[in-house]
Order: structure tokens, then C-alpha cells, then sequence
């Protein structure tokens, strides 16, 4: 999502009235309500009943393993994490045999009994914006929480605020030193216009942009999002000088070739001249367009008005090669050929094939902030909220578009070739964590076996994060010596990704005859620090309830 | 949805038992039977008139001709007397080249006109646990015509005083088709074809339009379908999966059976490596629904592929026997999404309360089989629909007969909505809208005429036919979503606000034009008494309208304003 264009009038959402005053009171509230501190929507430290650990020696007792690397789940296993650190796998034991105690590791200084319950690396969100502070999320913990109590121990923000990067920087300090409730941060650098001390907003020369590409690597900027975030960025001389000064400093990348630059710029041409990965699906149909070089737009067709823009999306299912045929092939065999990443965020446009199910999903009730619901509305002005007359005949072009697009995914996925899972939530209907764990679910459609979900979803996107600097990753997979980003599942995720949704799976119990919500996720633990999803998910629920009491008090109807 | 195979004594025993949980019976529920429609009132529906003109519409007419307008449509009494074009887009009309004498006129200028859409499988009467979920009639009939459907083909108890009251204008309700399950209301052991042909011999002298058949042994199928046929009694065949081992679609077809409904005996019809589908024999049982339908999606890669030499064989064979496919896809669709479906936004002012609980996952309730629904499910549901999908798109564009029906009543699907969303889904399955509304008017009407060897008497807007229209103010081809009595979101660009529009505006059947908002507002006050008084454990489902809860603030700002454009494309 996120287009420069429309970062400039984000403001406009001023239709809500005395906005203003209602984000100070609102922030008063959550402090009454949650229990922590904030000021003009600076993430409340971290408090002290919030998280528990790092411990001495945590040992989790008798899980199932899914480690992240593709193998099957395997159990009872003990998993001793020292500090920050996994220190020890160890296999306890069969399946209907009890464990003998003598076979376990000891000396544990808190033990998490994890009997018949899973254990995974900690998620990791691609593609991510934190919202705050904004109107539309007033302060980032919302989000934070809401990726912490789905499991997500890693964000990548493109960018993390509003382009901001300074603070996006500071807050991923704050993370790292687990000052905030908060997931890993890593940051790309985004709009050149919106980075404090940068002189060239409009990137218009080579020279120039690697100036750029030098000034945020030495800001501390993980990864560049590449886009028409600047005037010249996409014009193919600037984004080679970009790759190519990214590659000399190790930076990431990652793009979302915009409809204005695509025509020079797709996702091949990127993939050629070093991108790292790609994300959304920008890019990606136009580079196997049977008989076209520029998409046909209708006559009329106006890049700024949304309902055009993402209406004539679906359409290209009908331009491109054919799954199997040879165009379809080459496409794949390169991009495999450069080991390139695809970072598809099917999640975040599934509302373009169904907008009813995604604007009445479960969760908006309880877990979606007013003043998110008020964003995702029909409007000209929201980023995203492109409804002005959304037909039949755009959704079911957005589900032959679908159909195409997972069958790429998952034939690039059977040749060896990477996706991994972002999520982009915070428009379109889409939720923080909720828009997470429904790209799993989307990944299985596509095709793929939910260990290849899973697998996208840890290892393959830990290794699109350090794919730049050649580094090994510290994190996404279940293995001594790495980071202790865990989750622990109750039940078997694998079966059935709904109940990781902080909403829950439906179940009717058989022994009460009751229906019943099954939500799984019982802790996430980031860095050593052990989250409770549920109370997470508590704070959420305050803090949404805190902004529907403040706009009662303001005369609002919510 | 077929009900269960049970004996008669089995639903009373199983009503027994939901009612009991219930404690409080109603007093429709306590007898067993489903409360008739009341008496057509004075004021619900006018007309017919002598001369009633529908003034300046667009005409969509059923046939797959594209609209034209604008048009002045004639009605004498029940029957449709003209259809003149009287201008041209753009131009002002010329008022002497119009029909005169009009005793009623509609001004319909810039609207659309439609055949009165045809539902062929509902499920509108019934006794045992049927009466339990739905109390009464009327709440059914007025969502049904409140969303343009006029016939409705009555595939289960096809009751024929409702029948009659309806075919008198005494009620009101759709025109219905009465057609009867096997065995139903005949209390004769069937075991020989001959038992079988005295049962259908009794149906037709109570002048029962058709049969609703199950995959019956193939003796009893053969003269089930010939002695039908004998009778000018249409067939229709629901191929569960107890007998569908021997009667697939294929089966059906080559001994005569006119409609195939649902997706039962199709899948079937083009196994690849067995000749049964491949349950998993570690735990399977029928009788448990969760299994039953969380493997009729796995059926989907079990076949001989898309595009095959065997799929098209069955295709060109289905279109040469003559067999219509009626799918009802929109019954099923909850199994690709049950959220969203069960988030539905109609729920909350459409769906009464006894419907509710029955939705709700239950090992008794018919379709409520959602004791564990996965991923896993979804997705294979969803590989599911893919390929039956382009079965019928297939089917059709080899010349077949696609039809409309809805089976609304279960599984999360509302009356009526669940009807517009099987509009939705042809269009999905890759049937062009004008090739929707034809299997939604004409091919419905061919269906129902055919096995009584006459022409259709509706179905297509034309002299002589009668009165069943659908007057709708937005394009229907454009959006069937303006067809939903919830309506379609729009933003309006003049005041900023986000609207609904559409619903259906006039239903006309047999020449009485009812008024679908009307209908839709006493369905509403109808469901908020029932849950007023609703003692059960369920919860009322949350009025889900989140574009209204916005509709404050101001309009657009000042300062000059780029004029917005809808976009097409000429293809």
C-alpha cells in the first residue's frame, strides 16, 4: 500500500470532529485504562507487570516442535533458552510413553509446562506500518500489541510511521533494548522528502541517489523501499545507481513499483539490476504481459482516483502468459536465477475480491479502534479505501486475479524459489496481527503445505532480512544459538491456522454441546521475554473500548 | 440441501428432541407444521390493473438480448400486452408516440426492467424440524419477492394448497412449483419399480408438478424418471452420497433425469482412479456432516481434470441428454468462508431468531457442520468451487441449460440474499450478467415448462406472457449487488456520504406490483418480534453497518474539485 502520493493528504481524514483534543483525552484514557504512560503518542515505556524475563534458564517442557525449517513437528521436546538465547533442543521422549525425568535438562529457574502444545519461531510481519502516531492509530502500542499477540516477534517497517525514519529508528532502538512491548523492528528507508537533514527530495540524478543510499545506511537504515517515493526514482539510470550502491553497503530492499514508474521499471527490471525482493504484486504482472508494455488502462483512467486504481488491477489476470507457458516459465526461472524474494501480501487486497467479509470480520467489533474503522470508509482521501462503487464484476475480477497470482507464488515456490509473509495492515479493512495470520491462511490457499507456510512466514523471510548483508540470521528457526523468539501454541497450528487468530477458531464442544472460540496463541516470547497473548489482547480490547468511551463523551454516536 | 433420509417417526423424534432444548415451543412448533401465509391484505400489493404502463425503462429481457431503452411495457391484467421503444438515449421523449390509457403508470425512466426471477430449489414448506426453524411462511415469501423472485420451485414438500392460494393471488408469495420428495405424504412401501410408478401415478393425480429425487436404486430411479415422465411431472435429483455409488449424474441423466441439482453425482460422474470417492476409511461416517462435507471438497483433485477428454465427453453428453444443471452454489458457500458468511451483513435485520440458532454449529441441525472448520477446509472448498465453477461455465458454453437456485435456509444462507448471491457466483464461475439473468429468468422457466410439454407462460418479457417483472433503479448488469434488500455501498461525491443503494423497488407478479421496500420493512418488524421475545441461547447478530457510522462530518472542502468518472472497457 502506503503511496507517496497519498501520505501528503492523510491529514485530510480530518472529517472527524474536535480530532484533535479527542487523541490528548484519549491518551489520558489509555493511561487510566492500561496502566501505562504516554505523552503525544510516544510508545509508554515497557511496565513492569508487562512481559516477564529475561530468565537464567527457561526451560519449556515437553512441546512440539515446529522449527521453522520445514521439518514435521516433533515431540515431547525440552527447549532451554539462557538470557535471550536458545542453549539446548533436546527430544525427551516418544509419543504415549511417559518421560523419563533423568533424560530432561535441568536447572530451571522458571519452567513453561508446554505438554502437547506447539512451540515456533516467532513470526515475522515483511511488510509493515505502525500507524502512529496518526490519527487513524494515535499510539504505535496498538499495533505492537496486536503483532505480539499473534505471535509476531519481528517487524520490517516500509516504513514503520509515516516516513519519519528518525523515529522510526529511535523506536526500534527502544525495541531492542525491550524499553517498549514491542516486536524486533528493522527499517527501510522510504520517502527521501520525509528524512530529516536529506537536501534532494527528488532523487532526480544517479549521483544524487547514491548520496541518499549513504545517508540513511549511515542514519542506521536496514533496507531501502524502492517505489516512486521521489520524482526520479524510478527512472531506470537513479534506481541502478540505488541497487548498486545498496549491494556495495550490504543494504536491503525491497519495492512497490507504483503504477506511474512500472512502465520502465517491473518487477524483472528490478530483479536484474539487484533488488532483493519484491512486494505486493506491483511489478510482478507487468513483467509477463503477453501483448502489452504498458497495461491498456481505459481512456479516462486517473492514477489518483483510487476506485480506477485498484479497479483495474484485477483486469491484468487477463494480460499476462498463461500458468505453464513458456513466458510464465521464463519469469519464474529468472527470478529464481537471481534469488529473488516475493513478499506477496495477498492479505492486504483480499477485500478487493470480498470487501463484505473483510469489512464484517470478526475482529473489527472488539479489536478495531474507532478511529481505524473510521479510516477504512469509503473515501477519496483514505489510502486504501477505494469503495466508491465496488461491483460484482471488480470483485470477481480480484478473484481470477487471486487465482493467477497464487498460482505464481506457489509454482515459485515448488522451483526452490522464496516468498515469505507481510501483512501491510492498517487499510483496507485489514487489522494489525488479524492481517497476519489471514496471509497464512492465504499462503495455504495458494497452494502451499502449512510447513511451507510456516517456513515462509520464519526462516525464508529471517533470510530475506539478511539476504543484503550476508549475514546469518539470528532469528527464524528453532535451533541453539539463536535469538529466543518463540511462540507457544496450545494446539496444533498446522491443523488449522484460524485459531491463532486472537478471535479464535469456531468449535463446538462435544462434551458441553457449546460453541465455542478456540484462540491458541498462550505466549509469545521475544528476545527471552515472555509476552501473554491473552493479556495483550486485554490491553487492545482497553484501549479500544477507552476510545469508544472518549467519542461517546465527545457526542459522537461511537 | 436434501433433508436426511428419515422415517417419518425420525423427524418427529429428532423435533421432539430440539424442542425440548428449546423448553418454550412456539405454537406453530407445538403442532408440528409450519403457519400457512396469512390472507393478502388490502394493502400488500396493487393491483392488477386493467391498464398498468411502466414507463421509459431500460429492458433487460430475459433472452440475452443487451438492454435498450428507453421502453413503455403494457400490462393488461396479469399479462404482459406491449413493449414499445418510445426514444432514444439522450433525446427528450416524443409523448404522442407512447402507449395511451393507462390506469396506473410507473414512471421507471433510467431503471431497469427484468423478468421476474426464478428460484428452483427452495425450500418454502414443510413440518418437523423445518417448522421449528421457520414458523411461518410469510417471513419467507416476503424475502423471496422482495428480492425480484416471482417462481419458486418448491423442492421438497411442495405444497399444493399453498400452491393454489398463491396461483389465486390469496397470499403473498411467489409463484410455486410444487414438486415432492420420493415417499413424501405417500404412506405405501416403495421396494419395486412398479411401488414406485403407483407412487408417482398418485402424485400426478394430485396434479404434483415434479418429483425431488434422491440417488435412488437404479431399478427404482429408471421408473421413478420414466413414469414421471409418462406424466408430464418434472424431475429434479439431489445424488447423495448413500446411493450415488450407483446413480452419478451420468446415471441419472442417461435414464432421463431433467435437473441436476447441487454439485452431488457430478464430481462423481468423472472419478479418476476409483469409481467411489476416496473417503478416508479411518474415520468416515456419513452421518456425521462435518465428515460429509468436509470431503465433498476433497473431491476436487479426484477427477479427471478441467479440460480433459473425460470432462468434456461428460459435458457433451450432459447437453445431449438435455439435462439441466442447477447448482446452487450459493447454498455451499459458506464451506470457502464460513466468516464472512456468518458476518453476513443481513443477518441482523433478516435472519429471525429460530434460523439463527439453527445456523449455529450442530451435529443435528442439516448444514450447521461446523464443529471444527479449518483452513484446511476452506481451502480445499475454495479448490472445490474452482473447478465446479468452470464445470458450468464449460457446460454452458457447450450449449448447456444453467439455472438459478438458492436452497436458502441453511447453512448461513438468509431467503432471498442467498438467491442474489448465486447471481454473484455465475457471474464468478465466468457467466457473462446478461447470460446470469437468463439462467435466473428464461432457463428457469424452461425448466419448469418442458416436462408439462407446454410454452413458458413466463420467463422472458414478451406480449402475451404474464405479468412477472422486476423493476430495479441501478443497473443490475453493472452490480447485482444494487439486487441485495441491504443493497450495494457507494460513496456519493455530492454530499461525501457513504450510501446504500439499490434493493429491488417493485416486484410484480401475476400483474400485482408489490413494493419490495415494504416487504423488506415488515420482514424486519416480523424478525424484531421474533427476537423480542426470543428465549433461546443465542445472541442477536450485531448490526454490522460500518459505512453509517461515519455518515456524519462534513462534505468536501472548498476549492476547486477534478470531476470524478466511472470507467468502463470496451471489450
Amino acid at each position: 500500500m502506503s503511496s507517496h502520493l497519498k501520505f501528503h493528504m492523510r491529514s485530510a481524514r480530518s472529517r472527524q470532529p474536535g480530532a484533535g483534543s479527542t487523541v490528548a483525552l484519549l491518551l489520558l484514557t489509555f493511561m487510566g485504562a492500561v496502566g501505562i504512560q504516554a505523552q503525544d503518542g510516544r510508545t509508554p515505556d515497557r511496565g513492569p507487570n508487562e512481559g516477564e524475563g529475561p530468565f537464567d534458564r527457561l526451560i519449556i517442557r515437553g512441546a512440539l516442535v515446529i522449527d521453522g525449517s520445514g521439518a514435521p513437528p516433533s515431540g515431547p521436546t525440552d527447549i532451554v533458552i539462557e538470557g535471550n538465547r536458545i542453549v539446548e533442543v533436546r527430544a525427551v521422549g516418544y509419543p504415549g510413553v511417559p518421560i523419563d525425568p533423568s533424560r530432561r535438562p535441568g536447572g530451571a529457574t522458571r519452567e513453561i509446562d508446554a505438554h502437547g502444545q506447539f512451540v515456533l519461531p516467532g513470526f515475522i510481519d515483511l511488510h509493515v506500518h505502525a500507524g502512529g502516531p496518526s490519527q487513524k492509530v494515535p499510539n504505535p502500542t496498538y499495533s505492537y500489541k496486536l503483532w505480539l499477540a499473534h505471535g509476531v516477534t519481528t517487524v520490517r517497517g516500509v516504513a514503520l510511521g509515516e516516513g519519519d525514519l528518525v523515529w522510526a529508528l529511535e523506536e526500534k532502538a527502544r525495541s531492542a533494548r525491550n524499553e517498549i512491548v514491542a516486536p524486533r523492528i528493522y527499517n527501510c528507508a522510504k520517502n527521501p522528502d520525509r528524512v530529516a537533514g536529506w537536501d534532494d527530495p527528488d532523487l532526480m540524478d544517479p549521483e544524487s541517489a547514491r548520496r541518499w543510499v549513504r545517508f540513511v545506511h549511515d542514519m542506521g537504515a536496514d533496507c531501502l523501499k524502492l517505489g516512486r517515493y521521489a520524482a526520479g526514482m524510478m527512472d531506470p539510470p537513479v534506481m541502478e545507481a540505488i541497487l548498486d550502491e545498496a549491494r556495495t553497503l550490504g543494504l536491503g530492499s525491497t519495492a512497490h513499483l507504483h503504477q506511474p514508474g512500472v512502465a520502465r521499471m517491473n518487477a524483472l527490471d528490478m530483479a536484474r539490476l539487484g533488488l532483493v525482493g519484491t512486494t505486493h504484486f506491483y511489478g510482478l504482472f507487468e513483467s509477463m504481459y503477453r501483448e502489452n508494455r504498458v497495461q491498456p488502462f481505459p481512456m479516462g483512467y486517473n492514477y489518483q482516483d483510487e476506485q480506477h486504481r485498484f479497479g483495474q488491477v484485477g483486469p491484468q489476470w487477463r494480460l499476462i502468459h498463461e500458468q505453464g507457458s513458456d513466458g510464465w516459465n521464463a519469469l519464474l526461472d529468472e527470478f529464481l536465477e537471481r534469488d529473488f524474494f516475493l513478499n506477496p501480501t495477498l492479505t492486504i487486497y483480499e477485500a478487493s475480491r470480498d470487501v463484505m467479509r473483510n469489512r464484517n470480520a470478526d475482529w473489527m467489533h472488539e479489536f478495531a479502534l474507532p478511529s481505524m474503522l473510521d479510516f477504512y470508509q469509503p473515501g477519496r482521501e483514505a489510502h486504501g479505501s477505494y469503495w466508491f462503487y465496488w461491483t460484482t464484476k471488480d470483485e470477481v475480477e480480484w478473484r481470477n486475479f487471486y487465482q493467477r497470482w497464487m498460482a505464481f507464488l506457489n509454482d515459485y515456490k515448488n522451483r526452490g524459489g522464496k516468498v515469505t509473509t507481510g501483512s501491510d495492515s492498517g487499510f483496507i479493512y485489514n487489522l494489525y496481527g488479524f492481517g497476519y495470520i489471514r496471509e497464512l491462511e492465504l499462503l495455504q490457499e495458494a497452494g502451499f503445505h502449512p510447513l511451507e507456510v510456516i517456513q515462509a512466514a520464519t526462516l525464508h523471510a529471517s533470510e530475506e532480512l539478511f539476504h543484503a548483508s550476508g549475514e546469518s540470521p539470528p532469528f527464524g528457526l528453532i535451533r541453539p544459538g539463536l535469538l529466543a523468539d518463540l511462540v507457544i501454541v496450545e494446539e496444533d497450528p498446522l491443523a488449522n491456522f484460524k485459531i491463532l487468530y486472537g478471535t479464535g477458531a469456531v468449535r463446538l464442544n462435544d462434551d458441553t454441546g457449546d460453541v465455542e472460540r478456540v484462540s491458541s496463541i498462550r505466549y509469545t516470547i521475544k528476545d527471552g521475554i515472555v509476552y501473554d497473548s491473552k493479556q495483550l489482547l486485554q490491553d487492545v480490547r482497553d484501549m479500544v473500548e477507552a476510545q469508544r468511551m472518549e467519542r461517546l463523551a465527545a457526542g459522537g454516536d461511537r | 440441501m436434501r433433508q436426511l433420509s428419515r422415517t417419518s417417526s425420525g423427524a418427529l423424534v429428532l423435533t421432539c428432541a430440539v424442542m425440548l432444548s428449546w423448553g418454550t415451543p412456539s405454537a406453530a412448533t407445538a403442532q408440528n407444521e409450519v403457519r400457512p401465509a396469512p390472507p393478502r391484505g388490502a394493502d400488500d400489493g396493487g393491483g392488477p390493473y386493467e391498464r398498468l404502463i411502466i414507463r421509459g425503462v431500460n429492458l433487460i429481457d430475459g433472452t440475452g438480448a443487451p438492454p435498450t431503452g428507453p421502453v413503455d411495457v403494457v400490462i393488461e391484467g396479469n399479462r404482459i400486452a406491449e413493449v414499445r421503444t418510445v426514444g432514444y438515449p439522450g433525446l427528450p421523449i416524443d409523448p404522442a408516440r407512447r402507449p395511451q390509457g393507462a390506469t396506473r403508470e410507473i414512471d421507471a425512466h433510467g431503471q431497469y426492467l427484468l423478468p421476474g426471477f426464478v428460484d428452483l430449489h427452495t425450500h418454502n414448506s414443510g413440518a418437523g424440524d423445518f417448522a421449528v426453524r421457520n414458523p411461518d411462511t410469510e417471513y419467507i415469501y416476503k424475502l423471496t419477492l422482495a428480492h425480484g423472485i416471482t417462481t419458486v420451485r418448491d423442492a421438497g414438500r411442495g405444497d399444493l394448497s399453498e400452491r393454489a392460494r398463491s396461483a389465486r393471488n390469496e397470499i403473498v408469495a411467489p409463484r410455486i412449483f410444487a414438486y415432492q420428495r420420493y415417499g413424501w405424504d405417500y404412506d405405501r412401501p416403495i421396494r419395486t419399480p412398479e411401488d414406485a410408478r403407483q407412487m408417482v401415478r398418485h402424485k400426478a393425480q394430485q396434479g404434483v408438478d415434479g418429483l425431488k429425487l434422491g440417488a435412488e436404486d437404479p431399478e427404482i430411479m429408471e421408473a421413478l424418471i420414466d413414469e414421471a415422465r409418462r406424466h408430464g411431472m418434472g424431475t429434479m435429483a439431489h445424488l447423495a452420497q448413500g446411493g450415488v455409488g450407483r446413480m452419478n449424474t451420468l446415471n441419472a441423466a442417461r435414464l432421463g433425469l431433467g435437473t441436476a441439482t447441487h454439485f452431488y453425482g457430478l464430481f462423481e460422474s468423472l472419478l479418476k482412479d476409483y469409481r467411489v470417492q476416496d473417503w478416508p476409511m479411518e474415520v468416515y461416517n456419513n452421518n456425521d456432516e462435518y465428515h460429509r462435507f468436509g470431503q465433498v471438497g476433497r473431491l476436487w483433485d479426484q477427477i479427471h481434470p478441467p479440460g480433459s477428454q473425460v470432462w468434456n465427453d461428460v459435458i457433451q453428453e450432459f447437453v445431449e441428454l438435455g439435462l439441466t444443471l442447477d447448482p446452487t452454489m450459493t447454498i455451499y458457500v459458506a464451506n470457502r468462508d464460513v466468516m464472512k458468511h456468518s458476518n453476513a451483513d443481513w443477518h441482523h435485520h433478516y435472519t429471525r431468531p429460530e434460523l439463527w440458532d439453527f445456523f449455529q454449529p450442530s451435529r443435528e441441525n442439516h448444514g450447521s457442520y461446523w464443529f471444527n472448520w479449518t483452513t484446511h477446509d476452506e481451502v480445499a472448498w475454495r479448490n472445490f468451487y474452482r473447478v465446479w465453477m468452470q464445470f458450468i461455465n464449460d457446460f454452458k458454453n457447450a450449449g448447456g441449460r444453467v439455472t438459478t437456485g438458492s436452497d436458502s435456509g441453511y447453512i448461513y444462507q438468509t431467503y432471498g440474499f442467498g438467491y442474489i448471491g448465486e447471481l454473484e457466483l455465475l457471474q464468478e464461475a465466468g457467466l457473462h450478467p446478461l447470460e446470469v439473468i437468463r439462467a435466473a429468468t428464461l432457463n428457469g422457466a424452461e425448466t419448469l415448462h418442458e416436462p408439462k410439454g407446454i410454452p413458458i407462460e413466463f420467463g422472458i418479457i414478451r406480449p402475451g406472457l404474464l405479468a412477472d417483472l422486476v423493476l430495479v433503479e441501478e443497473n443490475p448488469l453493472e452490480n447485482f449487488k444494487v439486487l441485495y434488500g441491504t443493497g450495494a455501498v457507494r460513496l456519493n461525491d455530492e454530499t461525501g456520504e457513504v450510501e446504500r443503494v439499490g434493493g429491488v423497488r417493485y416486484t410484480i407478479k401475476d400483474g400485482i406490483v408489490y413494493d419490495a421496500r415494504q416487504l423488506l420493512a415488515e420482514v424486519r418488524d416480523l424478525v424484531d418480534a421474533a427476537w423480542a421475545q426470543w428465549p433461546g441461547s443465542v445472541e442477536r447478530p450485531a448490526l454490522l453497518d460500518w459505512p453509517r457510522a461515519v455518515a456524519e462530518g462534513a462534505g468536501p472542502a472548498g476549492g476547486p474539485v477534478i470531476p470524478t468518472e466511472r470507467l468502463f472497457y470496451w471489450r
